[in-house]
């Protein structure tokens, strides 16, 4: 049996029916189309599918679709706004500091969500916030590099 | 535009933005999904497998097993790995069956309800024993497989042999006889895993004339067409594969057929689409695994520092089946023989079976192994000798134009300036603060060298009437940047904006064929064809423009769309109007030629698919502090400085630096499968199975790397490859910086914390390290 939740997805409201035992990343995906949402291990350990919900960094893969009913999401499609990159997408880019982009926008979302609470992180801090964010390819620097200067640019 | 620069990827911007499709993220209209059913025995005879249940399960198409696909074998070089098992299952993770549903809920459903009888059998786990005389076979048919371009002739007359490779050179004892000192040292490497992060996939869609259409993450696109073909039977145009312009890592893991074999046995016998997606854990379980090595060194040395010889035995845990590993064997020994001049040199590389998941190519090719155990016996050496580790390895190193062991001229330089240059920026020699308290501090080093793969290349370069030029080519972008690098190299010949530059998604209907991303080949081989078809594309513009113009072919040039005489440049006319439309039908656009294609396939000088007289350079040096209570590591410093021949884009080459060099404090210090006494991986998972994340790697100023340019006259304006050669040496000189650091010399990987305590232990422990700190024979050096 389906059950009926709203959902705030980068600032416009879905009523979906949904089965009770799918995953929030799984709803995103497959049903809402945010496939920049990605799938790295599906038990909340890779940090690819981090989105922001209420404001909050979590892993999508580890809540329930019904347990999300009303809450407000930010999803990687949602962060630029009017064609216009967000300081960390910019930084990211500027610095090279994506390779295969599988991990690019759960990193780029758990910068986010550590900005909006600390502007001016030390890069202690930084590599805190994303070390549940696992990269494989780049060794993590200039991903580094790119938060800090997306910090300083008042991100 | 053009090369030498440093350009962001070509693709950060799909990216950043999340609009970047993956294979992972894809539909097709109808499709089902297919789940595997695997061996939970490291060794068995299937004695019955029922189907019925799962096949009445509701939402279930089908279901296939080796009764569908009887002989269905493939490999690199020997086919010895049936698509499901046939009879007998050799390792925990072999796919026995796969169903096809309708949704993965109920395909996994399904799984369960597949009944699978098996006879155990005894499983050999280690690789020594499995090759020990007397040992029962695991491929009793070993020598009726079919096998193809690699064979090895050397027959060892012992069992459980996959592949043999040998180099020989001079005569060993009689330089242990001459060696004024002999050193023998044993090392080992845990199993570990490559984990690109976006899992193995593969979607498959038949016709009703049985041709196959594949979509998938694989890094060797041809091959994959190749060995699906064969291990069907059936010919090459009926299977086209297709890789998205984005695929989420590599390392290795993708290379050879994965999810493609069962997406398209599925496929068939459902008569849908179907998309196989693995889950992590099948991708640690049943893809490939870097193969675990056991290495033997004896080195016959001179009180000078010079190695007169060396003798290394290999034996590679190759697990279940072949893979790439036939290869592995050979192109690994390039660890040990790529950077030094050694007058008697003998390497031994047995590749055994075992009852383990499958050794596959990772990052490194096995020479990353070797380089772990030939790094560290350089210093174990040096150490006897008492000569510094640098100047060790200067008085050993091979120069341009000298021999190599395998009787090849070095074409190539810039081992030495890499090493000194990161002995320079470690602050090799200089004093400093070794001790503090529990913690000791030691710096180390190690030199990367490899050769790399150079298979042949074709490209195809269109130009358009708007003045864009496409690049078809088959090579996959991996995110180490092939797209931006194939950009950069025709922006460069047509001296055109990158913009104008469309790299075509890999097709093999459409994009020419290419051997696959691996061994450090793409910027080299790639490269080549995509410069030689832009020359061809030019000449056709050119031969057009100069009857237009009225002048001759070697006077013109072209910039920014525009072709011109060289020594009267206003006498000039744009691409754009080469192209004509036939005025009536409004058909076109053609130029006189009609399109404009340039075409060219790139095969290497040589016979040998090495480039044995090229190799690239890594030197590597480390700061770390151990805490001698705990054994734990804490990497203080990391300086790579790189030898790339010309770097195609500076920032990628540092990328491939920084990324390599965090793979390598992986392997060295937290990556191991375990394996139970079954031979089950019981941490397939990222909880378990530790990667480095961004707290494991040292700060941002602590992160060195430098690009030194030493062109190389065979590559693209001089390039060289540089994917797997920034992560070998990196185990070692950790390994060297922690016996700098406290005395204790770690001959195995990972070195664990617990490794490091046991092993401190055995040499009198944390105690004798703290009470030569006491006793004030610690302190600055």
């Amino acid at each position: 049996m389906n059950y009926d939740i709203t959902l705030t997805v980068n600032g416009r409201r879905y009523k979906l029916g949904v089965d009770p035992l799918r995953t929030l990343v799984e709803v995103l995906r497959e049903d809402l189309g945010f496939t920049g949402v990605k799938v790295g291990c599906g038990k909340g350990e890779c940090g690819a599918c981090t989105i922001l919900l209420n404001g909050k960094p979590v892993n999508s893969c580890l809540i329930l679709a019904v347990e999300a009913d009303g809450s407000s999401i930010l999803t990687i499609e949602g962060l630029s706004k009017d064609g216009t990159l967000h300081p960390l997408q910019e930084a990211f880019v500027k610095y090279g500091a994506v390779q295969c982009g599988y991990c690019t926008a759960g990193m780029i979302l758990s910068a986010k969500a550590l900005l909006d609470e600390n502007p001016n992180p030390s890069e202690l801090d930084i590599r805190e916030a994303i070390s549940g964010n696992l990269c494989r390819c780049t060794g993590y620097a200039k991903i580094v590099k790119a938060i800090l200067e997306a910090a300083r640019k008042g991100a | 535009m053009g090369i030498k620069k440093s350009i962001p990827p070509i693709d950060a911007l799909e990216k950043v933005t999340g609009r970047a499709k993956y294979c992972f993220d894809m539909k097709l209209q109808g499709m089902l999904y297919g789940k595997v059913k695997r061996s939970p025995h490291p060794h068995a005879r299937i004695t019955g497998i029922d189907t019925s249940k799962a096949e009445s399960h509701a939402g279930v198409w089908c279901v296939v097993t080796a009764k569908d696909y009887p002989q269905a074998y493939y490999g690199l070089g020997l086919s010895d790995q049936p698509l499901f098992a046939q009879d007998v299952v050799r390792y925990v993770g072999e796919p026995v069956a796969a169903v096809a549903a309708e949704s993965e809920r109920a395909a996994e459903e399904a799984l369960h309800l597949i009944e699978v009888g098996y006879e155990e059998l005894p499983a050999y786990l280690n690789p020594e024993e499995a090759i020990s005389p007397g040992a029962q076979p695991i491929h009793p048919n070993y020598s009726r497989y079919k096998r193809e371009y690699v064979t090895s002739d050397l027959d060892l007359g012992l069992p459980n042999v996959c592949n043999v490779y040998q180099v020989k050179k001079g005569d060993v004892e009689r330089g242990f006889l001459e060696a004024d000192l002999v050193v023998e040292s044993r090392f080992t490497t845990a199993m570990i895993a490559q984990c690109p992060l976006e899992p193995h996939v593969a979607i498959a869609d038949v016709d009703l004339e049985g041709n196959i259409t594949i979509w998938t993450n694989t890094q060797t696109p041809y091959r994959v067409k190749h060995q699906l073909c064969q291990m069907l039977r059936i010919p090459r145009h009926k299977v086209r594969i297709i890789v998205p312009p984005h695929v989420g890592g590599g390392f290795g893991n993708r290379v050879n057929m994965k999810a493609e074999g069962i997406a398209a046995a599925l496929a068939l016998k459902a008569k849908r689409p179907v998309k196989v997606a693995f889950t992590r854990e099948e991708v640690f379980t049943s893809t490939t695994v870097r193969h675990p090595y056991i290495v033997y060194i004896k080195d016959g040395v001179r009180k000078d520092g010079r190695i007169i010889a060396r003798y290394i035995k290999v034996i590679l845990d190759g697990g279940a089946y072949a893979d790439v590993g036939y290869l592995v064997t050979s192109a690994g020994s390039w660890g040990a023989t790529a950077a030094y001049d050694i007058p008697s040199f003998h390497l031994l590389a047995i590749r055994a079976y075992t009852n383990h998941a499958v050794g596959g190519a990772y990052r490194g090719f096995g020479a990353s192994q070797l380089q772990f155990a030939v790094e560290s016996q350089m210093d174990i050496v040096a150490e006897k000798l008492g000569i510094d580790p640098v100047e060790l390895r200067l008085r050993n190193l091979l120069d341009r134009g000298e021999e190599n062991v395998e009787g090849k001229r070095l074409l190539t330089t810039g081992a030495k300036t890499c090493l000194l240059r990161a002995a320079e920026l470690i602050g090799w020699g200089k004093p400093f603060e070794k001790v503090k308290g529990g913690l000791r501090r030691g710096r180390g080093i190690a030199l990367g060298a490899r050769q790399f793969v150079r298979t042949a290349s074709s490209a195809v370069v269109r130009v358009l009437d708007d003045e864009t030029i496409e690049v078809w080519s088959s090579a996959t972008d991996l995110g180490q940047g092939a797209r931006t690098i194939i950009a950069q190299i025709a922006a460069e010949e047509f001296k055109a904006p990158l913009s104008s530059v469309k790299v075509r998604t890999v097709d093999t209907d459409v994009t020419p064929f290419e051997t696959g991303q691996a061994g450090s080949s793409t910027t080299f081989k790639v490269g080549q064809a995509v410069r030689l078809a832009c020359l061809d594309a030019k000449k056709q513009l050119f031969d057009i423009a100069a009857k237009r113009l009225d002048a001759c072919v070697e006077d013109l040039d072209m910039e920014n769309g525009k072709i011109f005489v060289k020594y009267e440049p206003e006498r000039s006319i744009r691409v754009s109007e080469l192209f004509t439309y036939i005025p009536v039908m409004r058909a076109g656009p053609f130029s006189e030629y009609g399109e404009i294609i340039g075409r060219a396939t790139f095969t290497p000088k040589g016979e040998d698919y090495t480039a044995k007289e090229a190799v690239s350079y890594s030197a590597q040096a480390v700061e770390v502090e151990v805490d001698v209570s705990t054994g734990s590591v804490r990497i203080l410093k990391l300086v790579n400085v790189v030898d790339p021949g010309t770097p195609i884009n500076p920032l990628l080459v540092e990328a491939q630096a920084e990324g390599g060099m965090c793979m390598g404090i992986g392997a060295a210090l937290l990556e191991e499968l375990k394996l139970d006494k079954q031979g089950r991986i019981v941490n397939p998972d990222f909880t378990d199975y530790k990667i480095p994340t961004a707290l494991d790697v040292p700060t941002l100023g602590d992160v060195i790397v430098e690009v030194i340019e030493t062109p190389y006259e065979q590559g693209p304006y001089g390039a060289k490859g540089i994917g797997e050669v920034v992560t070998m040496p990196t185990a070692a000189a950790i390994a060297n910086a922690i016996f700098d650091a406290v005395g204790v010399r770690l001959t195995h990987i990972p070195m664990t914390p617990q490794r490091i305590y046991e092993a401190l232990a055995k040499e009198g422990g944390a105690h004798r390290v703290l009470k030569e700190y006491e006793d004030g024979l610690g302190g600055e050096v």
